[in-house]
Parts: structure tokens; C-alpha cells; sequence
């Protein structure tokens, strides 16, 4: 239960944050920042992919409410993230290496594996989202380079937020 | 043995919940006009309505002096217009235009998706109706979509939904602008006919084809021509309109359009 006031909070945190300061950024179509990635990707090792479904549909939905005009667009593309999230952390460790419990960041994965492992996600859900985004083939290059270009920028913003906020050793998210 | 079948339990349950909200998603985004129209969604839009009012609020604080700078320019501009027409002739009669405008200050603004959209305070209330073309004081901005009773959605130029019917001057062709997608200052007119005279430093105009725009409001200025497919000239056009600035707009409301649009449907 207290998990769960502890995600919530998160959740609500994290989406004001992108609802407030990320949305109001705006560099131009290719460049899109996007933090609210960063909920998903924080979740322990061990968390149950049916839980984290519903947690990345929720958020998904919250921020297709609070800042775009098309509703499913977040939503989407958060499900398939954490659909394919405990596929993701396997490639990235090893059986046993970790605790169950841990959550995933510089001080449990290193900075190459971990950056390795949000620059994917992060390509994974830029694609879904841009792809339902245009849904037609005629922007194709156009597509690509929009998700290439975002996933890079959100890489850093997403790695140096979990460097800055999330990592200590005994946290409030530990 | 029962931990495999607990695992194979819960995969199908994992994968037929990922189903069951992708479909939620698709479902959302493809009935989003639709569900726009429910209740509650107008109420969901409502609040954040509200919220977007107060950090414009807070917003408009910072810009003061540009817009106040902005304005004075816009009023010298239009001031040198009206002594030029009021030194040349007295008008007979009352002039009677088929367009009016109605001023609407924009409360949220998006540049950085492919669909682009804003969202104005002035909605059904003002007499605003759909697919009315909204410009600003240098250029067109996007065609009305919906319409609530106090704010107003609009399709912005920069969207790959809408294309606008203009002219080149002074060769006079006719051609469909389209933003491309890159950046929020450049559009390209994709469907020019080979042999049209279009030079570097061309000026775009609207043609005022439809009743959705007066024509003549300038766009902006052809920055290179490229033949496109071997049949095409395609027009690449540097736009006058700053949208990352935009503060207000003029929504434009044809006296004539609901009789050009019945003439159109009837066959």
C-alpha cells in the first residue's frame, strides 16, 4: 500500500513536470522533450509487468489529456513500452546479478548499460508514438529522423534526472 | 510443473491486457473527434481550459513589451494604410465586405508535433463556427476545427492535415501550400506546373478561391524552386508568420460561405 501512494505520487509528480515545463518547451517537430518515460523506466526489476501496464496506460492517458490533442497517442506507446520493458532488462543483465527489488539506474546497471538501456526504450516508444503521430508513409524519413533526434535528447534529459533525483542509495525510492 | 503453468497463466494474462489497452488507445485515437464531442471530454477540456488561461496568464506578463512593441507596428502599418485610402476616394455608399473578422487572443499553442494545434478564448458564444480560417497579422494561421462555447480549437498551418489555396505573385500561378514538416517557418508548394514563372523573391499570396480566406493576405516569399519527379515544380516558401510568438489572431467569418457551400453541395 505505501507502494502504491509512493508510485502515485510519483506519477502525479512526473506528469506535472511534463504537463508544465516539458510541453511548454517547444524547439521545433524534431526535437520533443519527454520525461514522463522516466515513470516506466523506474519501476524495481521484479515488478509485475501486469501492474506496470496499467501504470504506463495511466500515465500515457494523463498526458494525452494534459498536453496533446489526440487522446491513445501517450497511451499507446507507453503499453508497448512496458510491454517489452522486461524483455529490455534481461538483455541488459545478467540472471541473479541484481535484487528483485532494486530499481534500475547508474548505481545498479553502470552508465553504459544504462544508457544503453533507455536510448531503446526510449526508441521504442518514440516510434509508436511518432508512427500513430503521422500515419502515413509519405513522411517516413521524416519519421525516423524525429525519433532518432527525440530519443537522443531524452536520453540525457532522462539519464541525468535518474543521476540527479533518483539515485541514491537509500531513497524514498529504495 | 505448477510454476510453469502459473508463468504460461500469466503471460496470456500480460498479453491480453497490453490487447485489451492498445485497443483502448486506437479506439480513443480514432474516434477522437467524436469523443471530443461527449461530455466528458468537453468537461476533461474544460478544466484544462482553465489551466491554460492561468499560465497564459502568467505568460503574457513576460511578453508585455513585445506585443505592446508588436501592436504599435501593426497599428503604424495599418494607419499609413487608411490615409492612402482616404486620400484617394470617398466611398459612394457604405463599402459592403463579405469578410469580417473577429480578434481572439491564443491560449495554448503547439510547434513541435506534426499536428499542431491552438486554441483560442473565443468560441460559439463570439459567433465563431468550424472550418472558419483564422490569420494573424502576418499570415494565415490554420482553419477553425471545433468549436466549444468559449474557446475554439484550430488546426494550425503547421499540420499536415490542411493545405492552403495561394497564388504567386506577380506571375499569378496557382498552387497548394503545405507546411513540409521541417522546421516552423518554411512550407513548400508541391504541385506547380512546369513551365510557371516563379522566381526567388516571389511573393505568396492567398488566392480567395474558398470562402474560408479574403484573398491576397500574404504568406510569404518563394526562397528556391526544385523539379520534383521529373513533372513538377515544387516551391520552397520562407512564411512571414512567427508561430512560436503568436499572442493574437483574427478569425475570419464569410458573409457569403453558408450560400457558396449549399451551392456546392446542390447538384
Amino acid at each position: 500500500m505505501k507502494r502504491f501512494f509512493l508510485y502515485f505520487g510519483r506519477l502525479l509528480i512526473i506528469c506535472l513536470f511534463q504537463a508544465f515545463i516539458f510541453e511548454r518547451i517547444q524547439i521545433g517537430p524534431f526535437l520533443y522533450p519527454c520525461i514522463y518515460v522516466l515513470f516506466i523506466l523506474l519501476f524495481p526489476f521484479g515488478y509485475h509487468t501486469v501492474y506496470l501496464l496499467v501504470w504506463a496506460f495511466a500515465i500515457g492517458l494523463i498526458t494525452d489529456i494534459s498536453a496533446t490533442g489526440m487522446l491513445g497517442l501517450h497511451a499507446s506507446a507507453s503499453v508497448c513500452l512496458a510491454l517489452l520493458r522486461p524483455n529490455l532488462l534481461k538483455l541488459v543483465t545478467v540472471k541473479g546479478e541484481v535484487g528483485q527489488t532494486a530499481t534500475p539506474g547508474l548505481n545498479t546497471l553502470g552508465l553504459t548499460r544504462y544508457v544503453a538501456f533507455v536510448a531503446v526504450s526510449l526508441l521504442i516508444h518514440h516510434a509508436v508514438l511518432f508512427g500513430w503521430e503521422n500515419f502515413r508513409l509519405s513522411y517516413l524519413y521524416l519519421t525516423i529522423a524525429r525519433i532518432v533526434c527525440s530519443a537522443a535528447l531524452n536520453t540525457l534529459l532522462i539519464v541525468l534526472v535518474q543521476a540527479t533525483l533518483f539515485n541514491r542509495k537509500r531513497g524514498f525510492d529504495s | 510443473m505448477m510454476s510453469r503453468q502459473k508463468s504460461w497463466i500469466q503471460r496470456t494474462i500480460v498479453i491480453l491486457l497490453f490487447a485489451i489497452f492498445q485497443a483502448i488507445a486506437i479506439y480513443l485515437m480514432a474516434h477522437n473527434s467524436v469523443v471530443q464531442q461527449a461530455g466528458i471530454v468537453r468537461f476533461l477540456s474544460a478544466g484544462h481550459h482553465f489551466l491554460w488561461k492561468r499560465q497564459k496568464a502568467i505568460d503574457n506578463y513576460f511578453h508585455l513589451n513585445t506585443v505592446n512593441k508588436e501592436l504599435a507596428e501593426e497599428n503604424m502599418r495599418l494607419r499609413t494604410e487608411l490615409f492612402k485610402y482616404q486620400s484617394v476616394f470617398i466611398p459612394p455608399a457604405p463599402l459592403d465586405s463579405t469578410f469580417s473578422c473577429i480578434s481572439a487572443e491564443v491560449v495554448h499553442n503547439t510547434t513541435s508535433s506534426h499536428q499542431n494545434f491552438l486554441i483560442i478564448n473565443k468560441g460559439s458564444v463570439h459567433g465563431i463556427q468550424p472550418e472558419m480560417g483564422v490569420i494573424g497579422d502576418q499570415g494565415v494561421i490554420g482553419i477553425v476545427q471545433n468549436v466549444y462555447e468559449n474557446h475554439s480549437r484550430i488546426i494550425s498551418l503547421l499540420s499536415n492535415q490542411i493545405q492552403i489555396n495561394t497564388r504567386i505573385e506577380p506571375g499569378g500561378d496557382i498552387g497548394s501550400l503545405a507546411w513540409n514538416g521541417k522546421k516552423i517557418h518554411t512550407a513548400t508548394i508541391p504541385d506547380l506546373p512546369q513551365h510557371s514563372q516563379v522566381a526567388v523573391g516571389d511573393t505568396v499570396v492567398t488566392s480567395g478561391f474558398s470562402q474560408i480566406f479574403p484573398a491576397r493576405i500574404p504568406l510569404g516569399i518563394v526562397t528556391g524552386t526544385t523539379i520534383t519527379q521529373g513533372t513538377f515544380l515544387e516551391a520552397q516558401v520562407s512564411l512571414f508568420q512567427n508561430f512560436n510568438t503568436l499572442r493574437y489572431v483574427y478569425v475570419i467569418r464569410s458573409r457569403h460561405a453558408q450560400e457558396i457551400h449549399n451551392l456546392l453541395v446542390e447538384p
